[in-house]
């Protein structure tokens, strides 16, 4: 079966001026041949620290960056058709970390999420109004809170009004970039409850992108572990979480706060030094500068993503398939 | 009885605007001794940063301490002036901000600022002081330390600004450090070498340390015990296995219960409602709008703090019958 969302192979690059008068430039690579899908009804977590191409990836799969090489298929439709193209808020829309900058200050939340709906046309001015209060009703506001602004608003229920009006459109894929991370946690499990809701009541797909591993844990059906543009390991979101396979993945799951006192280690390891710059990536695995458990051969060796066992992929010299 | 290295009692600190008073910290009453380390633990608009603020005397205006005692090893910080009390910030507590970058001066070296601090709190000459610069950042970590003493912050990652920060705030071995989310804007990686880090030096050195944070994972596996702020009043204290083992504060056990668990896929259990606002207070007990336990009594009484006689406590009626004595 097609899945919703096939990556293939997507590489985005930036080119930086720098020098006297802008005359030298270098590029970073910021997403690397990434492969990646998402099936009907399911959710995908993405995690990863700053600068590992999470959000980038997002963007390109959302059609608001071109990759410099490869394909987005949804439904099996390149992105870049241009009749899937002109039907691209249909298919996917995205909810972003700060609603507060990505909701227009000066304009009503109900004019905002009706926005996305006249985007597509075709809607006369009273059966607008309807879908408005019944896009706020769905994401547990009130139809009387169209009329107000985003200040008026908490930040959970700004994040609400944001998921209303990427519903709007009733796309079939949402991507939701660190849409948890600003808000506090009592708020955010009220947001992740209805993420899930949502999910099962329009049978949506999800794209989840976050550096909480917690959060992906527990939202995510499977999960890739991305650094430094490249997806390091992907698996079942619990086979990941109970046996991962990467040193990079271990080191971010032993990093992680545990809100258990009892499970408090003396000495847990540390994983050494920060990410490299994007401006100079390591040979071999981009890893490898970090990584406890490196071998020579990783140093000049560049590592495939590998099935090791069935959906389970690694990319590391030390797994064999 | 030897006093508390810091002990605070019955503060207040305001906010006077034209739109009304808004109390930030009302009532709070904290201690901490010689190398204990301290969560001040809340959502945000729970005062936490304010009673981080009112204790270093750095509360701007509108803002202002209304009442309240600030001891710091048995003298009142709030009777002294200006200048002593920059000495105070200088020689014996230290602060740790979220943001390093708006703490650093972006236009001097980072040695000469670490430097700076040596040569006026320490009396030593340029030379010296730029010498233990550069012992201090070779301790947090930092490779090629005496290259870097020459660096600008801009230079420098998120991670390393605040290794600088770290560097700078325990090079004159304080008996106090306040840190208010000094990990907050970090991955987590380097989140888990900075406190690592920040713990083994307070350690080495005797420092207390007052850790302000929303993130009770970090409070977990860093301090010995724990504030829990609501609406500008602790709530809740105890030592930190206690709490999460047994909080006695609905707020404090909705807020655990509210996490995801690893390995654990089910409904999580969110509290309801939202933190009122600082004008808006609700009659009785400020979270009983949001307690699933609450009574008529929470509605309209406003519960005093119960201190249990193992020494933890909460602002609850619900340990009424089991305190062994309320402070208001």
């Amino acid at each position: 079966m097609t899945p919703l969302l096939d990556v293939r192979g997507v590489t985005r690059r930036y080119v930086v001026k720098g020098g006297v008068l802008g005359a030298a430039t270098r590029s970073v690579t910021a997403v690397d041949g990434v492969n990646l899908t998402v099936a009907r009804g399911e959710t995908v977590g993405l995690v990863g620290e700053s600068g590992c191409g999470k959000s980038t990836l997002a963007r390109c799969v959302a059609g608001l960056e071109r990759p410099n090489a490869g394909t987005v298929l949804l439904d099996g439709r390149d992105i870049r058709d241009p009749e899937t193209e002109r039907n691209l808020p249909r298919l996917v829309q995205m909810v972003f970390q700060d609603p507060f900058s990505s909701l227009n200050p000066r304009r009503s939340v109900g004019w905002s999420v009706a926005e996305g709906i006249s985007a597509l046309g075709g809607v006369n001015r009273s059966a607008r109004r309807e879908r408005v209060e019944e896009l706020l009703t769905q994401v547990g506001l009130f139809p009387e809170h169209a009329g107000r602004y985003p200040h008026q608003f908490s930040g959970g229920q700004r994040q609400r009004v944001a998921i209303a009006r990427a519903l709007a459109t009733n796309p079939a894929l949402v991507i939701c970039d660190e849409p948890v991370s600003a808000l506090d946690v009592s708020i955010q499990a009220q947001v992740i409850n209805l993420l899930d809701d949502l999910k099962a009541r329009l049978e949506l797909s999800y794209l989840f992108i976050s550096h909480d591993l917690a959060v992906v844990g527990h939202i995510s059906d499977r999960t890739a572990v991305m650094y430094l543009g490249r997806i390091m390991e992907l698996a079942l979101t619990d086979e990941l979480m109970a046996r991962p396979a990467h040193p990079y993945t271990r080191a971010l799951l032993a990093a992680a706060p545990i809100p258990d006192p009892g499970r408090r280690h003396a000495r847990r390891t540390v994983l050494p030094g920060e990410s490299p710059s994007l401006f100079s990536p390591p040979a071999g695995c981009v890893f490898h500068p970090r990584c406890p458990e490196r071998q020579p051969e990783c140093v000049v060796t560049i590592p495939e993503l590998r099935e090791t066992s069935p959906g389970h992929f690694v990319r590391c010299l030390k797994e064999k398939s | 009885m030897p006093h508390n290295l810091l002990s605070v009692k019955n503060l207040r600190t305001a906010f006077h605007t034209a739109e009304g008073t808004a109390v930030a910290v009302d009532g709070v009453s904290l201690d901490l001794a010689r190398g204990e380390t301290l969560a001040v633990v809340g959502e945000s608009g729970c005062g936490k940063t304010v009673l981080g603020l009112s204790i270093l005397g750095l509360v701007q205006p509108p803002g202002r301490i209304d009442s309240g005692e600030v001891a710091f090893d048995g003298r009142d910080l709030r009777g002294l002036s200006a200048r002593e009390m920059r000495a105070v910030r200088g020689n014996r507590i230290s602060m740790i901000f979220q943001e390093p970058m708006t703490s650093l001066n972006p236009v001097l070296r980072v040695g000469e600022q670490i430097a700076e601090a040596i040569r006026l709190h320490r009396g030593k000459s340029r030379r010296q002081a730029l010498e233990m610069a550069g012992e201090m950042l070779s301790l947090v970590g930092i490779a090629d330390a005496g290259r870097r003493l020459s660096s600008y912050p801009h230079e420098l990652s998120g991670g390393m600004r605040q290794r600088v920060m770290i560097a700078m705030a325990l090079s004159l071995s304080p008996d106090l450090l306040l840190a208010d989310e000094p990990t907050t804007a970090l991955d987590v990686t380097i989140q888990k070498q900075i406190l690592d880090l920040m713990l083994d030096l307070a350690a080495a050195k005797g420092t207390a340390i007052a850790l302000i944070t929303h993130n009770l994972g970090v409070v977990a596996e860093t301090c010995d015990n724990a504030a829990v702020m609501y609406s500008g009043q602790v709530v809740e204290y105890a030592d930190v296995p206690s709490l999460f083992e047994n909080p006695l504060h609905p707020y404090t056990a909705g807020l655990i219960r509210s996490l995801p668990k690893p390995g654990v896929r089910k409904r999580l259990e969110p509290i309801p409602g939202t933190v009122p606002g600082l004008t808006r207070l609700p009659a009785g007990c400020r979270f009983h709008p949001r307690c699933p336990r609450a009574f008529d009594r929470c509605r309209t009484e406003v519960p005093p703090f119960f201190r249990m006689a193992s020494g933890r406590g909460a602002r609850c009626w619900l340990c009424a019958d089991a305190a062994a004595g309320s402070e208001a």
